[in-house]
């Protein structure tokens, strides 16, 4: 793609990863970078958004805290308590907090002038699913002991000794290590792509329109499609940190269940 | 779970337990072909030979099938 571009005009650069490295705004302070800075905006908008909304509850909401309500009771309710089931109570601010947090910082991937999904460095999602690994692990030893917890996830019951040989490293494999890699990597993977689509059509449009009168006529479309793009991944963003948040509570959910 | 309004709360629990069905048959499914195929291509370095990478990653994927079927399939 990259090839015919740079064929049609003279050196147009296709986006890539080197879009996502972004140098830090102070020289020689290495964390003082664009992502991080999100990071902390993100947080920033949660906390004031929802105390705001929740600041003068009342029994006949306003519209903010409608919507402050409406994200709440949707984790609360619809992940929290169908997933995980009774106790689902004392999980349902984490969740609600991965959720928000999570959701907050794929918006900013299409926000004007901050566009830039934050969760598309690795690092972010790899965090974020090494704390909801050490979450669902300790709800299960805790609820269970160590031994009886591994031993569930070791050895299914009602199979002939010697097929655990085969059966067991795929069971310890998916629980420790599949499971926070997969978790990770598609919030990040969809996330960078999303982001390096968008990068594409815009950057791409805007290189057309520099073109020649042909290509000037084709670049309208590139940012139609651009923009159409856009909206899918509004709501690619919200699935994703749909999915993050369900797979958390079904992981939970697991871990406390006596029997599979 | 509430008992005014188990019909569709029934339903959607179901509906997204079977999401979560899927996604825990696709994390079997990949760790069988990376565990078995792993060790198969480790033995094809160790005894240099070519067919264990395939034969771990067939074993893999019949051990995470039959996986998914003992967890899954039979109710």
């Amino acid at each position: 793609m990259g090839k015919i571009l740079a064929a049609t005009g003279e050196g147009f650069n296709p986006p890539g990863a080197k879009d996502f490295d972004l140098p830090p705004f102070i020289d020689g302070v290495a964390f003082a970078t664009k992502p991080i800075l999100l990071l902390f905006l993100s947080v920033a908008l949660i906390s004031f958004f929802f105390i705001v909304s929740s600041r003068k509850a009342a029994v006949v909401p306003s519209k903010l805290q409608f919507a402050g309500e409406g994200v709440y009771s949707f984790v609360r309710e619809g992940l929290g308590r169908e997933i995980i089931g009774h106790d689902f109570l004392k999980f349902v601010p984490y969740l609600f907090t991965l959720f928000t947090f999570i959701l907050v910082n794929n918006f900013f991937g299409i926000i004007p002038l901050i566009q830039f999904p934050t969760m598309s460095r690795v690092s972010f999602p790899y965090v974020l699913a090494v704390i909801t690994f050490l979450v669902f692990h300790y709800v299960g030893v805790k609820k269970q002991g160590v031994i009886k917890y591994i031993k569930e996830i070791a050895f299914m019951p009602g199979v002939p000794k010697p097929v655990y040989i085969l059966l067991t490293p795929i069971e310890i494999a998916t629980f420790f290590i599949v499971r926070p890699l997969t978790l990770s990597l598609r919030l990040f993977a969809n996330m960078f792509a999303g982001h390096l689509l968008l990068l594409v059509f815009f950057l791409g449009g805007e290189h057309l329109l520099m073109g020649a009168i042909g290509l000037k006529i084709v670049s309208p479309f590139a940012f139609i499609i651009g923009i159409a793009l856009t909206f899918f991944e509004f709501m690619i963003q919200i699935l994703q940190a749909y999915i993050f948040t369900l797979l958390t509570a079904l992981y939970i959910a697991g871990a406390l269940a006596d029997e599979h | 779970m509430s008992s005014n309004s188990q019909g569709p709360d029934k339903d959607r629990e179901s509906k997204r337990a079977e999401e979560g069905a899927l996604w825990s048959i696709f994390a079997y499914l990949l760790s069988g072909l990376i565990v078995w195929g792993g060790i198969g291509y480790g033995l094809d370095q160790w005894l240099d030979k070519n067919f264990f990478t395939l034969i771990g990653l067939l074993l893999g994927m019949g051990a995470a099938l039959y996986l998914v079927w003992l967890r899954f399939g039979r109710k």
